[in-house]
Order: structure tokens, then sequence, then C-alpha cells
């Protein structure tokens, strides 16, 4: 029976099977996500290109290791492998992407109401979007923080986790931006409704 | 003072927010590394920003798929053995990618020293032939000379003034320059011979001074007129004794 390559070397050297075997597998599950948010970031993507920045966030990644030192957090230095990858592959790909395309996907991202139908309410839509975000650059900081990230689709729990902070605080942070906003939309005279108005009720469905 | 400051700070994190945060900035707020202010300003930035929003939301999404994946690694530092066997594995895997066999840099580091001195050996040796290159002295006469043309007679000290010139023939020459200068430099005789013999005529025996320097040399040319080769000879006639 064949051995691999990688048991020939825990031959040679008596290290954890575990650390190699699970950070090739990390790694290459890293690389298959790289590509499909990259495909769902940008579906004008070929398959021919997916496989290509499959191949490119592989190799990337593993000259990155090799080239590195030693390594004292296995953890932190995959992540830090796994973003400094993913931005740079990002940056590459959004050099080749028109810069339309860029922006839609980018718009994509910030959870407001469903396009509207008629022109008139598409209108009305882009109104209350522009006030919606004057509105919440004028928020005190703390409170746009957690709105904004939570207006760029983040759930409460992923907020929580992101800053570091409690859920409750996070929670509580969220309501009072919403009411600050929907105060200053109303006042704008424009459609309350513009933001979905129960970000709990949301957060539990997905 | 306060609302100076105030101030300030709002002008830097505007400034912070106009320009896209480096790819470090981006790790860094993943890794919770930035302070508050610098973490709001980045976040105002993703708000406002295309391609940072699509750039955050792909590392925040990659977060979701792979964190659940992260409790299989403990946070304990590898071993040196450890560290080495996840490099060699790198450079397998890049060796798989590529289908071919990736240079071990292991390989380059331990033979640094012996690639060193191999480059220093191989610079000296072509700096020596440089220098010692015969062809960079003919350059000096601006002509060929070569050592399988020799001029016979007349050389050296002299009894009596010359009457004929002799000289080695030249493969494929078709004609020979024959030059006599004086030691002031100035040309007492030009010829173009085809033979290798160049005789002087009786008279020209009154050219000659005794006890003076005189320099000859002969050009052996191509019929395309091209210098094949020179060669350079002097002579002086003896003062007879008084």
């Amino acid at each position: 029976m064949k051995k691999s390559p990688i048991y020939s070397i825990l031959l040679k050297v008596k290290v954890n099977l575990g650390h190699l075997l699970k950070t090739k597998k990390f790694l290459d599950e890293m690389a298959i996500s790289v590509k499909n948010i990259i495909y769902s970031a940008f579906p004008s993507t070929t398959p021919e290109e997916r496989e290509d920045i499959e191949q490119t966030v592989k190799l990337k990644i593993w000259r990155k290791i090799s080239r590195g030192k030693k390594i004292e957090n296995l953890r932190s230095f995959l992540w830090k492998i796994v973003y400094t990858t993913t931005l740079d592959i990002l940056d590459e790909r959004m050099q080749t992407i028109p810069p339309e395309e860029i922006q839609e996907r980018a718009d994509s991202l910030i959870r407001f109401q469903d396009r509207p139908e008629s022109p008139e309410l598409l209108v009305e839509s882009k109104e209350t979007k522009a006030t919606l975000i004057e509105s919440v650059k004028a928020l005190p900081a703390r409170r746009r923080t957690v709105v904004q990230l939570w207006l760029s689709e983040m759930t409460l729990e992923e907020i929580s986790a992101y800053l570091g902070w409690s859920g409750n605080q996070v929670r509580h942070l969220l309501y009072r931006g919403i009411q600050d906003l929907k105060d200053k939309v109303n006042s704008c005279n424009q459609r309350p409704n513009a933001i979905r108005s129960n970000p709990s009720k949301r957060s539990a469905n997905e | 003072m306060q609302s100076d400051r105030i101030r300030r700070n709002e002008a830097q994190m505007n400034k912070k927010m106009n320009s896209c945060p480096s790819n470090e900035t981006f790790e860094k707020a993943f890794f919770s590394s930035l302070t508050d202010e610098e973490q709001e300003a980045f976040i105002d930035h993703i708000f406002s920003c295309h391609k940072c929003r699509i750039k955050f939301e792909a590392l925040e999404s990659l977060g979701r798929q792979l964190r659940p994946k992260e409790s299989d690694f403990s946070d304990e530092p590898l071993t040196n053995a450890e560290t080495k066997a996840v490099h060699k594995m790198a450079r397998q895997q890049i060796g798989e990618i590529l289908g071919r066999k990736e240079p071990s840099v292991s390989f380059i580091y331990r033979y640094r020293t012996a690639w060193i001195t191999a480059a220093c050996f191989v610079v000296l040796i072509i700096t020596g032939m440089l220098i010692l290159n015969p062809f960079s002295q003919k350059s000096v006469f601006r002509d060929t000379v070569n050592n399988d043309f020799r001029l016979l007679e007349p050389k050296g000290i002299l009894k009596s003034p010359p009457i004929e010139f002799q000289w080695t023939p030249y493969p494929n020459a078709e004609s020979y320059i024959f030059k006599l200068v004086d030691e002031n430099l100035r040309t007492v005789i030009r010829t173009s011979n085809p033979a290798e013999i160049q005789a002087l005529k009786d008279d020209a025996n009154k050219i000659f001074e005794r006890g003076k320097y005189y320099f000859w040399s002969v050009e052996a040319r191509s019929d395309d007129g091209i210098v094949l080769a020179v060669a350079r000879e002097y002579f002086i006639i003896k003062t007879p004794a008084p």
C-alpha cells in the first residue's frame, strides 16, 4: 500500500498527527469557502475562473505557510493566513470587475426593505435610503457602530462576537439606534417602515 | 480645550474614514486588535465604501463558515519539529498543485555559503580573464599583432646601413605595407609590396644617419585591404670608432 506524503513526513519527525491533518483539512475547506464567497460576491465569475480562484487560494496559502517562521499559535497563524489570502484575492478580483457590479453587490449587502416595483415607490425608497444613511451617520458612536453592522447583514450574535460586547449591550444599543432612526425618518415624513422594525425576530429567524 | 480635542479627534476620524483601510487594519479588526475609536472609524468607512464593504462581508462570512472548525486547533505553540513538518507539508502541497517538486528551502539555505563562494569565484575568474585577455592588449595598437608574423632583419645594432628589409610570409596576405620612421617619428619610406622583402635603392642609404634609431613596421593585408597582422622592429647604425 502506498503511503501518503504526510505520513512519510510524520515518520521522519515525531509530530502530532492531528495538527497536520486538521491543518490541511482546514485550509482545503478554506480554499473552497473563499471560492464560494467570491462566486456569491461576483456571480459573473465563470466556472473556469472559479477553478482558478480555488487553485490560486491554495497556492497562496501554502506559499505563505512554507515561508513562515516558527508557529507560536497555530490557530491565530491559520486565521492570519486565511484573512490575508482572502484579502489578496479580493483585491485582485476587484481590479478586474466593473465598478457598477461592485456597487451593486455592495448595495445588496445592506438590509433595506425589498425593492419596490413601481417607479414612484422606487424614487421614494431611494430618498428614504438616503435619509436613513444620513441618519445613521448622526447616531452616537456606539449605537452607530452596532446599527451599521446590523445593516450590513450581521445578526446580533455575530455583532456581539465581532465587537466583543455582551449580547444584552448590543441588543440595547441596536434597539435604541433603530428607534432613533425611526424617529428621524418619521420626522422627515418618509415611510417609517423603511427598515425592518424587529431585529430580534429576524435574528432568531436567521 | 476639551472641545478642541474633540474637534481634532473628529478631524482624524474623518481623515481615516476617507481613505480605505489597509488589509492589515482589516486583519486587526477581525482579531479585535483595534481601539474603540479605530473600530468606529473602520465601521463608518465600511458602511460608506463599496469595495471595503464587500471585503468586510467576505471576511465575516468566511469566519462564519470556518469558526466552528477552529476548536480543532489548540492555542499551544507548536514544537520546532511540528513547525518544520507544517512547512514541509506546505512545500509538498505547492509541488502537487504545480505538478512538480518545489525546491527545498532548507537545501538553498543549507548551502548558501557554498553558493556565495562559488559566485565570488566565478566573478574573480571572469575579472582575471578580462584583465589578462591578450585581445584587450591588442586594442592598444588598434590593430592585430600576431606572433607568427615576424620581422627578420635588420634589427638591433648595425655596423652599416641596411640595404634590404625582410620578414616572414603571412598566410592569405596579398600585400605588405612597409613603413620606416626615424626617431623623430617622421615617415622616411612607405611602400606597398607583394613580396616578403623590401630592397632599398642605392641612394636610399643616404637617408640613414649613424647613431640614430629607426623604426620599421610591416602590415600584412588581405586583397580587401584588411590588416591581417602587424610586426614592428627597430635598429640603430653604430657610429664608427674615431
